[in-house]
C-alpha cells in the first residue's frame, strides 16, 4: 500500500475527513499512480519491480582496522533475489514452534525483538517499495556500506 | 517465468597462518546433477517406501507429517529461487564466492 493511501486512511480513521472526501482523495491518488505508470517522465522508462537486494561493504582505501594481531580488510558483496527472500519467509512459517522460540531467543540476545513466525510477505513488499527509489549509504570510519534494490 | 538454477560457481581460498594460501574453484552443472539425483531417488523409491510409510505412521500424532507435507514443496520453491544469488565475502586471507546462474 503506498504512503499516500496510508495517510488518507489514517486521516479517515482519525476523523479528520469523511468517507466521501477519502474516496475522492483515493481516486485522485489512483489516477496519479496510473498516469505515472503509463507515461513516466521524459527520457525515463517505467520502472520495473526490483529483483535483487544488493549489500556491499567495502573497506576504505588506505584505512585499516587494527585488531591487535592483524588488520582486517573485509569486503562483502551479497546479491539476494527477492524471490528467494519471499520463499524463505514462506519456509519460515513452517518452523516448529520449539525451534522458532530458539530463533526468537537468539535474536533477542542480539537486541532484536523479533517473532519469526509473524513474518509476512506484505512486510517484504513494503521494504521492496521503499528500496526501489532509494539507496542506503553508510559511511563509517573504516568502510562504506551500500544497500540498494536493483 | 524464471529459470531454475543451472550452474553454481564456487571459489574458496583459505589462508592458514603457517601455510601459503590454498584455494580452489568449482563449477557445478546443476542442470546435469539435479536430473541424475532425481533419477536415483525415483529408483530408490520402491525400496524406501515401506520405511517412509512406517515413519509417517509413527510421526502422525506428533504432527510432523504436516511439516513434511508443506515443507518439501516449500524447499523446492526456495531452491528454484536461488537463481541470481551471489555471495562474495573476502578478507586479506580468506575468500568465499558463491554464484548461482
Amino acid at each position: 500500500m503506498s504512503e499516500n493511501r496510508k495517510k488518507i486512511l489514517q486521516m479517515l480513521a482519525d476523523g479528520k475527513i469523511n468517507v466521501d472526501e477519502a474516496q475522492r482523495l483515493l481516486a485522485l491518488v489512483n489516477s496519479e499512480t496510473e498516469g505515472e505508470n503509463r507515461t513516466g517522465s521524459v527520457g525515463q522508462k517505467t520502472k520495473s519491480a526490483p529483483r535483487y537486494m544488493h549489500v556491499i561493504v567495502e573497506p576504505k582505501p588506505g584505512v585499516s582496522r587494527e585488531n591487535g594481531k592483524h588488520d582486517h580488510h573485509g569486503k562483502v558483496n551479497v546479491r539476494v533475489p527477492f524471490g528467494l527472500i519471499r520463499a524463505g519467509i514462506k519456509l519460515a512459517t513452517l518452523i516448529p514452534s520449539d525451534a522458532a522460540e530458539h530463533v526468537d531467543k537468539a535474536f533477542k540476545e542480539k537486541g532484536f525483538s523479533f517473532n519469526i513466525r509473524r513474518l509476512k510477505e506484505e512486510d517484504l513488499e513494503e521494504l521492496v517499495t521503499a528500496l526501489q527509489d532509494s539507496e542506503i549509504n553508510v559511511d563509517t570510519e573504516y568502510e562504506l556500506i551500500r544497500i540498494n534494490a536493483e | 517465468m524464471k529459470c531454475p538454477p543451472m550452474i553454481v560457481s564456487l571459489k574458496f581460498r583459505c589462508d592458514k597462518e603457517d601455510e601459503d594460501g590454498r584455494g580452489f574453484g568449482l563449477w557445478l552443472p546443476l542442470f546435469i546433477i539435479a536430473p541424475v539425483i532425481l533419477l536415483i531417488l525415483l529408483a530408490l523409491c520402491p525400496v524406501a517406501l515401506p520405511f517412509i510409510l512406517i515413519s509417517l505412521i509413527i510421526t502422525w500424532n506428533a504432527g510432523w507429517l504436516r511439516y513434511l507435507w508443506y515443507g518439501i514443496p516449500a524447499f523446492f520453491r526456495t531452491m528454484h529461487e536461488l537463481t541470481g544469488l551471489k555471495i562474495d565475502v573476502e578478507d586479506r586471507k580468506n575468500k568465499i564466492y558463491i554464484a548461482v546462474y
